[in-house]
Parts: structure tokens; sequence; C-alpha cells
């Protein structure tokens, strides 16, 4: 009865809740209130004026890369953060992994997967992507590696100084690239106009591909990092 | 077209109920993976290639990755 | 093209932001190296707001002061920009001088993971100082979970079971705050199409009357879940406990004042505040936040815990400012103004002081701090003046500040609210009253300090080491001291921010004329 009652209680309130959030987008105005506004205006010139094929990436890293920067820097402090809270001394050392099939055919795999995450990033002016979604798959290659082969794997090729190391220089390279954009444009993290070419060519639409490359290497060290910092107790017995 | 979108979200209903519903951690991690990817599917049915790509990886990979790592954490706990 | 005037606004927030990885390098090379580029980056954050300051004082004066800077492309609806008018100089300013002096004596505090400390803390000083100078609601948002997502970590610094509760909580509770203050302004994007603060003032009255509604609403909900205003105050204390005693005091002294400008930018510039008059709600959150204040200073009455005793006495003095604020007109405004002064640096200065004090105590409880007023006379003696000032004794600052809120109140015919503001004074007197007088208490003669001369003499080597921290308190002391005697020097400052306030039609014409 008690169990029940409380089960019936929470399907009224979630049906209350919904029917509140339907009458409140039933308010919502057509799609006409974002003709006129922002995404208008980078619609119609965003091409000309980032040289980007792909418009999420040019407000992402151009129009709005200030926000973009912010966000890395959340990730950043994240990353920090987690490793201050959940940093132990002992070095985690697990050799044991899956099994031989497993190991060899993630062998074969591997560099492929590197490689799309390296398309990734750099065609981030190009094709859907960016340096968040590559950095991502940067680091499920690390997570990876310490599933399949064990965590021992991971850490000789990549210690976390190694990794800590990757993420401050992705860091630098996006407020160096501001800086830079101070100095040649007069506004930071203005579009560098000496690096533009033909649109739709690798090398192209500005400072885009360098900040990509900038927030792909923060990204991927830094999820790589949290993902270490949380398996780092797991392991402890199995020494 | 109409028909697969509908389909794809009484899908993704019926997977973030069964997420809540399961009291075994591991299978509420899968099925939260496999929301996601119903999520990547309807994402690219409405030609948002980007923000996709992003459910892809970060939804469907890292967070079962790391979901998974916390879940190792809570037994090993339990065993001590 | 070249915006070399206003770039300053820019390294506002870049300064710190830099500051952070450059820590993380520099702290593998040399510890030295990095503790030297700690306190030059603090002075120079410093630096550049006193320096704009002064350099445009005479514009300042005249109420015609105004940066922007814009990340623009010609021709195009603005980007991203921010702008500094008097209003945000003024937070700005003390804003810059408190964390300047808290990372000063977090540099003989902090003992150990000292660079993930520095990191942390700069990206949160970043992040203030970004919320601040904004003009555009989504860095506005970016900048407010960044604050939450950055001190997390710093709440549960020790690392025990009860700080990480109190972190987790926090990091729940302003997640939540953020994801409200989203939903206005995704609203608000559907409805406009654009971001801007100043756009969005324009066009705030042609949305429909209940989407407005649902706007404010929001908006409402989550500035009161972060500044801790009575039904969901529960996470303030224990965060605010929790963590050492310079992250407690830019939580407690600096974060809340920053979330109040944030309210102020908001409902008085964005959102003009007749609507608030209009839909009733001004009286109804006046209400809340007179029971807030009350309610804050009865917990604190109760509360054996010396900082969590702190933390609800803030509870107390936050309600008390927004419902001053609600009355719309210039005393009220100066009262608000003045106190939002006092309170930064009193709740800085208590909490820093707790920290140095409860060294020498075993734990917080009001048991242990038996005797210890004997042991660190002259800083104790620093703590009971500030005590003193949040009370509201006649020449500290702390008395200045709550005359005006008084004043304000009874001009404004609002009896319920003159009775909570003396009341609160009342009730403050007492909880304070019951630590001095432990901290007084006889003890045996062995754990008194040898002679006052010996504690003077302490006072000689002000910059070594562990003097430091009691140094920043006395600092402190003196400040509350000497604006006590002179408040008028923040008459220009105070006058010009609220003359922001009541023409928020010149910061819409300042930001859109460019």
């Amino acid at each position: 009865m008690h169990k029940n009652f409380k089960n019936i209680t929470a399907v009224v309130v979630f049906i209350l809740m919904g029917i509140a959030f339907y009458e409140n987008f039933q308010l919502m105005p057509a799609y006409k209130g974002l003709g006129e506004g922002v995404s208008d205006y980078i619609i119609r010139s965003g091409l000309s004026e980032t040289g980007s094929l792909n418009l999420i990436t040019a407000v992402l890293y151009d129009y709005r890369a200030f926000d973009s920067l912010g966000e890395s820097t959340v990730i950043f402090g994240a990353v920090s953060g987690i490793v201050l809270i959940l940093s132990r001394k002992m070095l985690p050392v697990s050799s044991r992994g899956l099994s031989f099939i497993v190991k060899r055919t993630l062998g074969i795999i591997t560099p492929f997967i590197a490689l799309f995450s390296i398309y990734v990033i750099t065609h981030g002016h190009l094709t859907p992507g960016g340096g968040f979604q590559g950095g991502v798959i940067f680091a499920a290659i690390s997570i990876i590696f310490s599933i399949v082969y064990g965590s021992a794997f991971d850490y000789r090729r990549y210690s976390p100084q190694m990794k800590t190391a990757f993420e401050t220089v992705g860091a630098l390279t996006f407020l160096g690239l501001g800086i830079a954009g101070i100095f040649m444009e007069g506004y930071f993290l203005h579009n560098l106009g000496f690096l533009t070419a033909e649109t739709g060519t690798l090398i192209s639409a500005g400072s885009i591909p360098y900040i990509n490359m900038g927030v792909g290497l923060k990204v991927g060290a830094g999820l790589a990092i949290i993902f270490y910092s949380m398996i780092q107790k797991t392991f402890k017995e199995e020494i | 077209m109409q028909i697969l979108e509908f389909l794809l979200l009484i899908f993704l209903v019926l997977a973030a109920v069964m997420a809540v519903r399961f009291d075994e951690e591991l299978i509420s991690i899968i099925f939260l993976s496999i929301f996601s990817l119903i999520l990547t599917s309807l994402y690219m049915l409405h030609k948002a290639a980007d923000v996709a790509l992003a459910e892809a990886v970060i939804g469907a990979g890292l967070n079962t990755a790391i979901f998974m790592s916390a879940i190792s954490q809570i037994r090993h706990g339990d065993s001590d | 093209m070249m915006s070399w005037m206003n770039i300053e606004l820019n390294l506002l927030i870049l300064l710190p932001a830099f500051s952070a990885p450059i820590i993380l390098i520099l702290d593998r090379i040399n510890e030295k190296l990095r503790k030297i580029f700690v306190i030059l980056s603090a002075s120079l954050s410093l630096y550049f707001v006193t320096a704009l300051f002064f350099a445009n004082f005479t514009d300042i004066k005249k109420g015609s002061f105004f940066l922007q800077y814009t990340f623009d492309y010609f021709g195009g609806p603005f980007i991203i920009n921010f702008s500094m008018d008097n209003l945000s100089l003024f937070f700005s300013l003390l804003i810059s001088m408190a964390v300047f002096l808290i990372i000063i004596y977090s540099t003989s505090y902090i003992k150990y993971n000292k660079a993930k400390y520095y990191a942390l803390f700069f990206l949160v000083a970043a992040s203030i100082q970004g919320s601040v100078l904004t003009a555009d609601l989504f860095t506005m948002y970016l900048f407010i979970e960044g604050i939450t997502v950055f001190t997390t970590p710093l709440i549960s610094f020790k690392k025990t079971e009860k700080t990480t509760e109190a972190a987790m909580q926090y990091l729940y509770y302003g997640i939540i705050g953020g994801v409200f203050f989203f939903i206005s302004i995704i609203l608000i994007y559907f409805n406009l199409g654009t971001l801007k603060i100043a756009e969005t003032a324009l066009g705030f009255s042609e949305i429909s009357g209940p989407m407005q509604l649902t706007i404010i609403i929001f908006f409402l909900l989550s500035l009161i879940i972060k500044l801790g205003i009575f039904p969901i105050h529960f996470w303030l204390p224990k965060a605010h406990s929790a963590c050492p005693a310079p992250v407690s005091a830019l939580l407690s002294g600096v974060l809340l004042k920053v979330y109040l400008y944030i309210f102020m930018r908001i409902f008085w510039t964005m959102i003009s505040f007749d609507y608030l008059i209009e839909l009733h709600i001004s009286t109804f959150i006046m209400d809340l936040a007179l029971v807030s204040s009350l309610l804050g200073h009865i917990f604190a009455l109760q509360e054996d815990d010396f900082k969590k005793m702190l933390a609800y006495s803030s509870i107390g003095h936050i309600g008390m400012i927004l419902a001053v604020l609600m009355l719309n007109n210039q005393a009220a405004f100066y009262g608000a103004m003045l106190h939002i002064a006092a309170h930064l640096m009193m709740k800085s200065g208590l909490f820093l002081s707790s920290g140095y004090l409860l060294r020498t105590a075993g734990s917080h409880h009001i048991d242990e701090l038996e005797g210890i007023g004997h042991k660190n006379r002259i800083t104790f003696g620093a703590f009971v003046i500030i005590c003193l000032g949040t009370i509201g004794m006649p020449p500290l600052l702390g008395f200045v500040s709550k005359w005006y809120i008084l004043l304000a109140f009874l001009k404004g015919k609002h009896f319920f609210a003159a009775l909570v503001t003396v009341l609160g004074s009342l009730i403050a007197l007492f909880y304070y009253l019951r630590y001095i007088s432990k901290a007084y208490a006889e003890v045996s003669p062995e754990l008194k300090s040898a002679s006052w001369s010996a504690d003077f003499a302490e006072l000689l080597h002000f910059l070594k080491g562990d003097q430091l921290m009691s140094t920043i308190v006395y600092v402190f002391t003196l400040l509350i001291i000497f604006f006590g005697f002179s408040f008028q020097y923040f008459d220009m400052p105070v006058n010009t921010a609220i003359i922001e306030l009541l023409n928020p039609q010149k910061y819409i014409d300042l930001v859109l004329g460019g």
C-alpha cells in the first residue's frame, strides 16, 4: 500500500511536470524568432567571414571562441580538481588485461582509430566534428588500452605527467592563438587573416584548424587523466 | 521517415525507462549507452551531424567507460 | 581597428586564466619560481583595476565612465563583448582587493597540493572577474558554471568524508541553479534571437506575458539557490565551513557578492524592475529575504561549530541586503552597496582570522576554543573588532552600512524589515559574545603566552612566514576601522554605481551605440 502510494505520487508529479513543460514550450514562438537574430547573420555571412565550411565550427572557434575557451577551461579546471581529490600515491600495476585474441585485434585496429581521431580534429572546419569530438576519440584509445592491456601498459607508454603536459600545451595553444589575435588583428581570438587560404582546402579558415588541434590535445589528455585517476584504486588489489 | 522517427522516439523512451527501472547497475549503464545510440541516430535524422558525433563519442563511448570504472570501484569497495 | 584602449578589460580575465596553466608548469620546474609568479599575478590583477580606476577618475566622477571590448566583425551584430560601467567597476575593485589579500594569505596557509590549489584559485578569480564584466548572457552562464565547477574541488580540499559530502551537495545545488539560469537564457534566445544583455533589455517588453513570467521565475529560482536564501539555504553553511579558511573567505566574502551583482544586472539593467513590481514578485522576495535573514541569525545562535556559525551569519546578512534592494530607491541602494562592501571585508576578515585561530585550537567546536583569546592576543583582538563591526558598533564600517539600511527601511515605512535588521544585530551580539566569552575563559597559566611585549615583538616581523596570515587579518581590521571613520570615500563610487542602477537606459545606449 505504502509503496504503491509512492509510485502513484511519482507518476502524478511526472505527468504534472510534463504538462507544465508542454504548456511552457507551447508559448515559444515559431522558428521565425531565430530568423532575425544572430543565427541568421551567421548563416548568411559565416562562410565569407571565417572561410570555414562547417558553420558549427565557425561559431565554436571563431564567433564565440571566447565561450569555447571558457568551456575548455572548465574541463581543465575539472581535470585539476578530480586529480586533486582522487590523487593517490600508489602506482596502478595490473598487466593482466583481456585474452590474446582481443589484444591482437585491438593492436590492428588502434592505428585506424588514431587516424580517425586525427581526421576528425584536422578536418573540423570542413566536415562534422572538431577538436572536442576528436579529442574524446583520442581519450577513448587510452581508455581501451587500459581496459584491454591492463593499466600498466598505458601507464608505461604515457605517464600522467606527460598527459598533464599535453593538456597544458593544448590550453596554452588556445590562449596563445588568442594573444596572437590581439597582436595581429586587434581583437582577442580574432581569426588570423594571413592563414586564410582557398575555402575547402585542408589548411584554410585562418586559425580555426590550429585551435581545433589545441582543443583536441587538451580534451583528449584531460579525459584520459580523468579516467586514469578513477581506475587507480580499482587495480590496486591485483598486484 | 516519419515512421522511423516515431519508432526511434518510442525506443528512446523505453531505453530511458529501462535504465531507471533495473536494479542492477551494469544493465542500467548498458541501457544508458543504448539510449545514447538511439539519440545519435535521431540527431542524424535531423541532419545535426556535429551533435550526433559528439553524442556518439561522449554518450555512448566515454560515459559508459567512466560509469563502468565507477561501478567497479564500488564493487571493490564492498569486498574490502 | 586596434582597440588598445580597452584591452585591460580582457586582461582582467585573461591574466588569472593564463596564470593557471603556467602555475602547473612552473611547479614542475621550481617551487620558488611558482611562489613568486603567484604573488606577481595576483598583484598585477589588482594593479590593472586600480590603474583603471585612477586613470579614468574624472570620468567616473562625472558618471560618464564606460569601457567596452568587443569581439567584433564589422557590420554584424555584436558577438561577445565585455563592458565596464561604474557598477561593475565598484564590484571589480572590491573583488580584486579581496582576492589579492586572500591569495597572499593562502601563500602561508596552504601546506600541500599547492600548485593545484593556486591553479583552481586563479581560475575561480578569472570566472568571478568574467561574470562581473561580461555583457552577454551565455558568457555569464559560462562563468557562473565555471565558478561552481572550480570551487567544488577547493571545498573538498581536505579530502575527508565531511568535506566531500559538502562539496557534492554544493555541486548538485550549483548545477541545478545553473540549469535554471540556462533555461531562462534559452527562452530569451528563442524569443528574441539575441543573447546580449542590452538587446534583451530593449526587446523584453515584446515577449508575451506568461513567457516573461516564466523567464523571471527561472532567473529568480537560480539566483535564490545561488545566494542561499531561506528555503534552499542548507547547502551553504556546510559548504562554507568545510573548506580551508581562505576558500571560505572567498565563498562567503566574495562569491555571494558576485551573485548579488548578477542579481542587480539581471533585474535592474536587463529586466526592468517595474516588471517585478507589476507581477507582485518584489514584495514576495522581500518577505522571503527577511525571513531568511532572521532564520540565518537564529540558526547561527544555536550553532556550536565556529565556521558554520559564521556561514549562517552570512545568510542573515545576504538576506538583509536582498531585502533592502527590493525597496528600489536611492537610499536603499546606498545602504545595500555600502553593506556589500562592508560585509565583503568583514566576512573575509572573520573567516581568515578563524583559519589562523583554529590552527591553535583542536577543532571548530565551541568547547575547544577555550582560552584561545589568551594564546593569540592580538589576532583575537582583531577578530573581536571585526565581530563588533559585523554586529554594528558605532565607529566601524558595519555600523554605517547598517544605519543606512535601517534608515532606508524606515523611510520606506517597512517596520517589519527595520525590526528584523535591529533584531538581527541583537542576535548577532549574542552569538558572537558566546564565542568571545568562551575564548577569554580562565585557563591554566601555562597556556597563556608570555607577555604583551612579546606579542608586540612578534608584530614587528609582520612579513615573515606565519605572521603573514595574521598581518592580512590586521589589514582587514584596519580597513574596517579606517572606512568606519571615513566612509565618505565610498560616497562617490557608490553614488555613481547607483546612477547606473536607476538609469538602465544609459547602459543600453552605451553598449549598443558602441
